[in-house]
């Protein structure tokens, strides 16, 4: 005859050792696929730069161009961004902004590349055959996070297109940009 | 003494079991989906001050409220913290203060933004994809939950205990055997009952989800002007092409004067070419037959005029309205443009006519015009001489033909008939 205590005993052993098992299992099915177990204290803090070395908030003019005619390019410019934050990024968000409706699908974007890979082309949501300021608005960027302490440059290099019209002499365009660097 | 610790250890075991089965049940409460509410561990500090990281959160969804995606009836408001799944990668959860409810498409939305974060959320969180509202946290908990899942965490709060529990109950189930089998009192080792509980409890906790308090920062870089010059150079020009005698044809004459007068004469130009010709300075000569006969200048057309490729460029004696059956008006208004009617011969020539200028082309024989029509009777007839489609010798009758139709032109019941700066019939 085996007693209640006995019974009671060998249930508790197998609920434990069900238990361990199960738990042991979880944690291990769990750690590769992420890394819930980590905990990100700090902040994100992102900082622009126009020159690499001195990194503020906002910046301005980091791209643009003055008396471009029909065929001239900026040059590359280079706006700097830096995970100044304790913490990593995952993905940098751009959106932009155009003053000029008019002037900016001219505005042919020649080069543009982040952390050195191109980006180009944009989606051409204007249908003019080349990407530019406008469909830039159009689309944003989607880009690769930054790791903290660490930096990315987002490279332009902005021509007038040869096939500008005399209708757009005199016109200037403000581009604006909002970088977001995302957790 | 021996005796006296047994017993206390026994009951103050006996009370703390009591206390963490009442834990157990308010924190089974506070986790479990089964009550409305699900805990999550939140792992960063985008919503600091209010959540900290490693605080555990409570969210609730509102019960009887989930109110179909099409009626644009928000269960959430402004101000109020929600955990949400986030619309790129739908395994992370996100919780964040709406800071704007927005309905597009009849459909609800939700603008949030981390109280640390210094912008607002790039994408819009749809009503379906909100776990709940948070509405009470313990803070630091989390911490301790998470520490479950590390791999010391596991060890010193799960195995090692179970492993106890499994080692007493092992001693425990071999003393009552050999008690069953001799009958012997063995000494009882207590059953652990709090450590069970314990077991149990932690256990549970590795299944508490987690959620981000996602961080994101923004920069900006404004003032960035293009500007086009004020205006644009002129691309150097690519020499003009040389004119070649014929590149211009005298295209219609309208000898015959109209319903308005017999000075309502006019003289139509066409460049045959495929590219535009500037006939600045160009000249026209008549045939005059006084004193024998002699060609003498016409006219000299005005600088800064061209005629298109393949265009037509028309020369007239009078103003639109004043005198004239026309209805367009000329390129060149000059009234010394006067056709003789009975012995016709017009030249056009590159420049001075007099001194060397290429003749171009040439329209009539000096004898009565080659075609169109002049009649003061009834029914008058004021018809212009048109040239062919193939221009050929102007000099020739095969090359003209008479005016049968009036565009831009008063027709004045079909007395008038020409087609100036319009396609010849």
């Amino acid at each position: 005859m085996i007693n209640s205590r006995i019974l009671l005993s060998a249930a508790s052993i197998a609920a434990a050792a069900s238990l361990m098992a199960g738990a042991t299992f979880a944690l291990f099915s769990d750690s590769g696929t992420s890394n819930t177990n980590v905990f990100a204290s700090g902040t994100l803090d992102l900082q622009l730069s126009n020159n690499a070395s001195t990194f503020t908030d906002n910046v301005t003019a980091s791209f643009g161009g003055t008396n471009l005619a029909p065929g001239n390019c900026t040059g590359n410019q280079t706006l700097t961004l830096k995970n100044s934050g304790s913490i990593n990024g995952s993905s940098v968000t751009v959106a932009a902004t155009n003053s000029e409706g008019v002037l900016s699908p001219y505005l042919r974007l020649n080069v543009l590349t982040y952390d050195a890979g191109n980006l180009l082309p944009l989606t051409d949501s204007n249908s003019n055959g080349w990407s530019d300021l406008k469909d830039l608005q159009a689309s944003g960027l989607t880009l690769s996070g930054i790791t903290a302490g660490s930096t990315k440059a987002l490279v332009m290099d902005v021509c007038l297109d040869s096939s500008a019209p005399n209708a757009v002499q005199g016109l200037s365009d403000t581009l604006n940009l909002t970088v977001t660097l995302n957790q | 003494m021996m005796n006296l610790f047994k017993a206390f250890i026994k009951e103050a075991n006996f009370g703390l079991a009591l206390l963490v089965i009442f834990l157990a049940a308010g924190f089974a409460y506070f986790a479990l989906p089964v009550f409305g509410n699900k805990a999550l561990i939140v792992r960063s500090g985008s919503m600091q001050p209010t959540i900290g990281v490693g605080d555990l959160i409570s969210v609730k969804l509102p019960q009887g409220l989930a109110a179909p995606q099409d009626i644009a009836l928000p269960i959430f408001h402004t101000g109020e913290i929600i955990a949400f799944k986030d619309a790129t990668n739908p395994k992370v959860v996100i919780t964040h203060r709406i800071v704007e409810v927005v309905v597009r498409n009849s459909k609800v939305f939700y603008e949030t933004k981390g109280d640390a974060n210094n912008a607002k959320d790039l994408n819009l969180v749809s009503q379906e994809n909100v776990i709940g509202r948070a509405d009470y946290g313990v803070v630091a908990v989390g911490r301790l939950i998470a520490f479950t899942r590390t791999k010391a965490g596991l060890l010193s709060l799960l195995i090692f205990p179970a492993a106890l529990v499994i080692l007493i109950e092992s001693v425990n189930l071999l003393s009552e055997l050999k008690r069953s089998r001799m009958l012997l009192k063995s000494p009882q080792i207590n059953s652990a009952f709090m450590a069970k509980a314990l077991v149990g409890v932690l256990a549970v906790l590795l299944f508490v989800p987690t959620a981000k308090a996602m961080f994101l920062n923004s920069g900006t870089s404004t003032g960035n002007v293009f500007s086009a010059k004020a205006v644009f150079p002129t691309p150097t020009p690519s020499p003009a092409p040389s004119v070649n005698a014929g590149d211009v044809v005298l295209n219609e004459l309208n000898w015959s004067g109209s319903t308005e007068g017999s000075s309502d004469e006019w003289i139509e130009l066409k460049n045959i070419t495929s590219h535009s010709i500037d006939i600045s300075s160009w000249q026209i000569t008549k045939w005059v037959s006084s004193s024998g006969g002699h060609e003498d200048l016409m006219l000299t057309i005005p600088t800064g005029k061209t005629i298109a490729a393949g265009g037509l460029f028309l020369i007239a004696d009078k103003s639109p309205g004043v005198g004239t059956a026309l209805t367009v008006t000329p390129d060149i208004i000059d009234s010394s443009v006067v056709l003789d009617n009975t012995e016709l011969q017009v030249k056009i020539y590159v420049n001075n006519w007099n001194a060397g200028g290429l003749l171009v082309d040439k329209a009539g024989n000096k004898s009565a015009p080659l075609a169109g029509a002049h009649s003061t009777g009834n029914p008058k007839k004021f018809y212009s001489m048109e040239r062919n489609s193939t221009p050929g010798d102007g000099t020739l009758v095969g090359s003209w033909h008479t005016a049968t139709t009036s565009v831009n032109l008063n027709s004045n019941g079909g007395q008038n008939k020409g087609t100036p700066n319009a396609t010849n019939d």
